[in-house]
């Protein structure tokens, strides 16, 4: 039974800590990723900011992948880097490299296969279709990886966290961004980045503006920006022309699940992420997920605790270890945008992650006779309530409510 | 006379606002930050602001074109971009390792610039 290795699927940070924690459980782990080197999208991210709460310390996003890799190969971890996992059936993982395609007849697999970008298609701009549209993370790559420069004069749709880095970072070698442009009224990064990624360099934000038309023939020769209304419709007459080569998009990020449906486990069709109970096993036994696949996280450093849940669970899993039965659906009450997991067991504590639809002050999350009470809550971050088992007293469904508690 | 600033604090996602109360010249007291870690960014926010500097050096024979680089300690934040130019002029040789020193006082002021990436050599 044990003999049989823990599969993880992506080396970025979920993957490396989800293997980490399996290692320390006393599996055999075996980490497959398709990159050269580990760390996933932490090695384009080399601004600070990651490892405050996980490693005591602030570091580079580089810095991160180092360590995460450090500790996993200290615990034991089998790296297959370049490899492409193709399919996972039942639990075994199908993998491909440079000899070939192999079977691994795995005891467990956890799912750390990240997100993707939303791309310009997903996002109806009129206009022509030049060169010179790239989506923010790929911009970051261009950057801070291959060393080129996407752009001189740059607009930034959306004002994610990976947009508003990039407005900095685009800035700081040299380019100078226009504007950042936000459909929304409020920004979708972190506050802390309006300060130190558009503040700091004198870059304008609209909130409530959008693109409404991409101008050039062979590259990007403009964009037309427009006030929106409530309903996110242009409003006539509030249109005004910015000059420039490069529109980035920093529009959303959607979890990533091409390998979890080969599974045949469930996604749920709102936010694309996998379907896990609260020990973050998805629908299909044994297979684990976390991370962004399962839904994005802003900071790395919340990630890794649930990265490091799924690694022991998964472990366990392998050894034998039966989990109490999660019958117990967990229903959104309309208020959340997304809440994981899907399903609780009521038998012990669980950490309950959601974020909120519209910006709230002095509100209460509950969940059964359990209830916490939030200062502040906002669309753009994820937060986490861990409820004690004996307060899911209801065993035909888990409610979480929010109560405006002002 | 004494004057109040409302600044952001980036040290951590938090971004908590805190009240800098300023007179003559000198932060003497600050209010609403979550840790003790906002009171001497607050501070200095007001009066001269620091940010650490990450930015890329060209490499030279190595895996990636680029190696990530940091300031081992803040610089001020008006040198942020002077600096980034000056990183981005620096050519080092494969390999590197995460924490090497590249230039000793970078900045003029007594901050470093560090690898933030171990990267080796190509081939």
């Amino acid at each position: 039974m044990t003999d049989k290795p823990v599969v993880i699927v992506g080396g970025g940070p979920a993957g490396l800590i989800a293997a980490t924690a399996a290692a320390e459980q006393g599996a055999n782990v075996i980490l497959v990723d398709r990159e050269k080197h580990a760390g996933g999208i932490l090695n384009q991210c080399i601004h600070t900011g990651f490892g405050l709460a996980f490693y005591k310390e602030e570091l580079t996003g580089p810095e991160f992948a180092e360590r995460a890799a450090a500790s996993a190969l200290v615990k034991g971890v089998k790296f297959m880097n370049e490899t492409s996992v193709l399919s996972v059936s039942g639990k075994t993982v199908s993998v491909i490299n440079e000899h070939g395609v192999s079977d691994i007849d795995a005891g467990a697999v956890v799912l750390c296969t990240g997100c993707r970008e939303r791309p310009r298609g997903a996002l109806h701009i009129p206009g022509t279709r030049p060169a010179g549209v790239y989506t923010a993370g790929l911009a970051q790559k261009l950057v801070n990886i291959a060393g080129f420069l996407p752009g001189k004069r740059i607009v930034i749709l959306g004002s994610g966290d990976i947009g508003l880095i990039m407005a900095r970072r685009l800035t700081l070698e040299g380019a100078e961004v226009l504007a950042v442009v936000e459909v929304m009224p409020a920004p979708g990064g972190l506050r802390r980045n309006i300060v130190q990624c558009l503040d700091d360099f004198g870059i304008p934000l609209y909130l409530s503006h959008t693109v409404t038309d991409i101008r050039g023939k062979n590259r990007v020769e403009g964009v037309t920006i427009a006030k929106v209304d409530e309903k996110f419709n242009p409003v006539e007459g509030t249109s005004f022309d910015l000059d420039c080569d490069t529109l980035l998009l920093s529009v959303g990020l959607i979890p990533e699940n091409e390998i979890a449906e080969t599974a045949g486990a469930e996604i749920d069709p709102a936010s694309n992420g996998m379907l896990v109970d609260e020990n973050l096993m998805t629908t299909v036994d044994g297979v684990f997920g976390c991370g962004n696949a399962l839904h994005v996280h802003n900071l790395v450093d919340d990630l890794a605790v649930e990265a490091a849940q799924a690694g022991k669970n998964a472990a366990l899993y392998a050894a034998g270890h039966v989990f109490a039965p999660c019958t117990i659906p967990v229903v959104n009450d309309g208020a959340f945008g997304n809440v994981v997991p899907a399903r609780v067991s009521g038998t012990q504590p669980a950490v309950i992650r959601f974020r909120v639809r519209r910006p709230q002050k002095g509100a209460a999350v509950s969940v059964g006779t359990f209830s916490k009470r939030f200062a502040h809550l906002q669309p753009n971050t994820m937060e986490s309530v861990t409820v004690p088992a004996d307060a899911f007293t209801d065993k035909k469904e888990a409610v979480l409510c929010l109560n405006n508690t002002l | 006379m004494s004057e109040q600033h409302v600044v952001t604090c980036t040290v951590c996602p938090n971004g908590c606002e805190i009240t800098v109360t300023v007179e003559n010249g000198q932060a003497v007291s600050v209010s609403g930050n979550r840790c003790k870690r906002g009171e001497p960014y607050a501070k200095a926010e007001v009066v001269n602001p620091v940010r650490t500097l990450t930015a890329l050096v060209r490499l030279n024979g190595g895996e990636c074109a680029m190696c990530p680089v940091k300031t081992s300690r803040p610089v001020f934040k008006k040198d942020l971009k002077a600096l980034a130019e000056k990183a981005l002029s620096i050519t080092v040789d494969a390999p590197v390792r995460c924490g090497d020193v590249l230039v000793s006082d970078f900045d003029g002021n007594g901050a470093d610039l560090l690898a933030a990436r171990s990267i080796g050599a190509k081939g």
